[in-house]
């Protein structure tokens, strides 16, 4: 992996941007839509530091435009959408990316959108104008497609929790939290919830806390005790998704596709949530050709408590002939097929998993129509 | 008439008869109107006796008025779609206008051929369900549908084929049906057998066509109680499961199994019991998706899974 200090990158990004590369490197940031939500906020940030190149050479950021650009005075002869998606967004995305992590599908998503919206601004119009009109739109963007699409998912699957209902979910998924306290909160449904977790993430303890807080009964076990519970109490299983694929498959966190057919085996009903702006046009079949891989040393740490410097010197110390041979494969996501999912609660209402390509379209058509 | 198609009417008659001079007046009239609707409907399920004489038949149906019975119990969930679904017509046809009297007139002139539409509807279905059912084939159905009557006269004018009806308690829709037919010009022999032998007749007959209260968004539906058991009896003997609905049925609904049901009226029925025996009778079961072969519907043949692309572009 390059170095993310490199002065290449130090020199022309915005601190920013690689203050949240470093925190998507390291973890810090986490979650599909906390990264798009970041990374848009960013953008946010960095446009409203954002000034044009001059003659003058006092801006500190975006530096790297041509030189015939730098030779004129007038601020009209260069393209500011032109010039803030090549040397802002695309640099920046490309650090994160590259370097830091590779991006998500909400974070693919939401790039393309703002790129798109940079592109469609008035070619002549002020910098502050566009600055103004850009910033609302990113704040338009979280706030549309995450917040309200979160709580709308909520108020669609409420009608599929009922009094007595025994819920199983799996790690944390901010849309499952808003939806289970919306439940608990707003609709006083009486409930309880499994909370399946599993190594080396062990998110779903963030979830027990969160629902812990407001008084939710919850259960908490591992993914490896999947059939205790699975076997005779859960009335319904509710999932998180990374990304929606056309065919109706589900890209998840590793081993939601392993609790989605215990499910389905058990016939009891399996729906995802999940924002329409995750609906990446790929199809994938399964979860080896693409993927993503997070640091090995997370498998072979035996404590979770210690940092991964100390799990790094045990590794090579006890096991060092091994070390060698050893791979461990952290896999961080896999695919669900449509055939173990019940339904997709979208902010849109729920769908069979074979409609996701329709709304993808019915959803472009719109788009289009509305520029 | 269809219990939506009415419903339908009334809200057209809401539109004719309404003062508003803005949209959202008469939208709100509407949500109303559908309310009240709703509520009648819900109230008059309740008075016992109401059925035996309201119930019409339309003139290509087979006699069927002392067929109708206590179906009525079970259109809830057909009429609460024909409502939405009227609802969204008018507020996309405002929206596309702009100019409210023009899409005023626009919406009450597409109401007032919506009876027609519906029954066009049905001829429709019955052209292309006819083709799939084959010279000296057996059909087995399920209580009584003026779709599936309209589907097997239709193919009764150029084939010879048997039908077979489920008895269909506790309203005895099925062995009605089959008093109907038995006495219709196009003379299809027909044979009534228990429902409980549904299992037992299924090896003999060759195709299942059944009619639908409602068509749900998972590609499933609901129908008469029994319907599910017939379904999984024909899937698991490998016979073709056909449903034949108008997309005015077509709901908004994503039921994940029996309970998940809007609770329905329980159908009247006398049983000398115990007190301390509790009768669950449901008039209506839903039939999960994976057990249906193809819909056939005004809008076409469709696989279960184009239910939904249908529903997301008629409410997008």
């Amino acid at each position: 992996m390059p170095d993310p200090y490199a002065s290449e990158f130090t020199e022309t990004l915005h601190p920013d941007v690689i203050e949240l590369g470093l925190k998507y490197a390291s973890g810090d940031i986490q979650g599909d839509n906390e990264r798009c939500r970041a990374m848009m906020e960013c953008f946010s940030n960095v446009l409203n530091d954002y000034i044009l190149p001059t003659t003058s050479s006092n801006n500190n950021d975006d530096t790297t435009t041509t030189n015939t650009n730098t030779n004129t005075k007038n601020n009209d002869v260069i393209d500011f959408r032109h010039h803030f998606d090549h040397q802002v967004l695309k640099p920046s995305f490309q650090f994160w990316t590259v370097n830091c992590r590779p991006h998500s599908v909400s974070m693919g998503n939401a790039f393309t959108f703002l790129k798109t919206a940079v592109g469609m601004l008035d070619r002549d119009i002020l910098l502050s104008d566009a600055k103004l009109e850009l910033t609302e739109t990113i704040e338009r963007y979280l706030q549309e497609r995450l917040e309200y699409a979160d709580r709308a998912i909520a108020q669609h699957a409420l009608s599929k929790i009922h009094n007595g209902d025994v819920l199983l979910t799996f790690g944390y998924s901010e849309v499952i939290d808003v939806l289970l306290k919306t439940a608990h909160e707003e609709a006083h449904i009486k409930f309880y919830v499994w909370i399946v977790d599993a190594r080396p993430l062990m998110e779903g303890k963030r979830l027990l806390q969160s629902l812990r807080a407001v008084g939710i009964s919850c259960g908490y076990i591992q993914l490896n005790a999947l059939t205790y519970v699975m076997q005779k109490q859960v009335t319904k299983v509710f999932l998180g998704a990374s990304a929606l694929l056309v065919n109706g498959s589900i890209y998840g966190q590793i081993g939601t596709a392993c609790i989605a057919l215990l499910a389905k085996n058990h016939h009891v009903p399996v729906l995802v949530c999940c924002e329409t702006y995750k609906i990446s046009n790929k199809v994938q079949l399964e979860s080896i050709t693409q993927n993503e891989l997070g640091n090995p040393n997370d498998l072979l740490l035996l404590d979770n408590t210690t940092n991964n410097n100390n799990n790094n010197e045990n590794v090579n110390n006890n096991n060092n002939n091994d070390s060698n041979k050893l791979h461990a494969a952290n896999i961080l996501y896999d695919v669900t097929p449509d055939k173990f999912i019940s339904g997709i609660i979208t902010e849109l209402g729920i769908i069979p998993p074979t409609s996701v390509a329709v709304l993808l379209r019915e959803m472009n058509m719109l788009n289009d129509r509305a520029y | 008439m269809a219990t939506p198609v009415a419903a339908i009417k009334a809200l057209l008659g809401v539109v004719e008869r309404s003062n508003a001079t803005t949209m959202m007046e008469l939208q709100d009239e509407l949500k109303q109107a559908r309310e009240i609707v709703m509520q009648d409907f819900l109230k008059r399920q309740q008075e016992p006796w109401m059925h035996s004489s309201s119930v019409s038949s339309s003139s290509s149906s087979p006699g069927c008025g002392s067929s109708g019975g206590r179906s009525g119990a079970r259109n809830m969930i057909a009429l609460a779609s024909g409502c939405d679904l009227f609802l969204k017509y008018a507020t996309r046809t405002f929206l596309e206008h702009g100019d409210f009297v023009a899409s005023r007139n626009q919406v009450v002139e597409r109401g007032q051929r919506f009876a027609g539409i519906s029954l066009a509807a049905r001829d429709r279905i019955a052209h292309i369900g006819a083709d799939f059912i084959q010279e000296g084939q057996t059909v087995l159905t399920h209580g009584w549908s003026r779709v599936v009557a309209s589907i097997l006269l239709k193919a009764a004018e150029t084939k010879h084929f048997d039908i077979i009806f489920l008895e269909g308690r506790p309203d005895a829709a099925g062995a009605k049906a089959a008093r109907a037919y038995a006495s219709h010009e196009s003379k299809i022999p027909t044979t009534v057998v228990l429902d409980s032998a549904m299992g037992y007749v299924m090896e003999s007959v060759d195709v299942v066509l059944v009619g639908a209260e409602a068509v749900v968004e998972n590609g499933g539906f609901v129908n008469k109680m029994g319907t599910y058991a017939l379904a999984t009896c024909a899937k698991a003997h490998g016979k073709p499961f056909y449903v034949a609905s108008e997309s005015y049925k077509f709901a908004r609904l994503y039921p994940l199994n029996q309970q998940d049901l809007p609770v329905m009226d329980k159908l009247f029925e006398p049983v000398n019991l115990p007190e301390n025996v509790r009768v669950e009778n449901s008039p209506c079961d839903f039939t999960p998706a994976k057990f249906i072969t193809l819909l056939f519907t005004d809008l076409g043949v469709l696989t279960p899974s184009a239910v939904s692309d249908e529903l997301i572009r008629l409410y997008q």
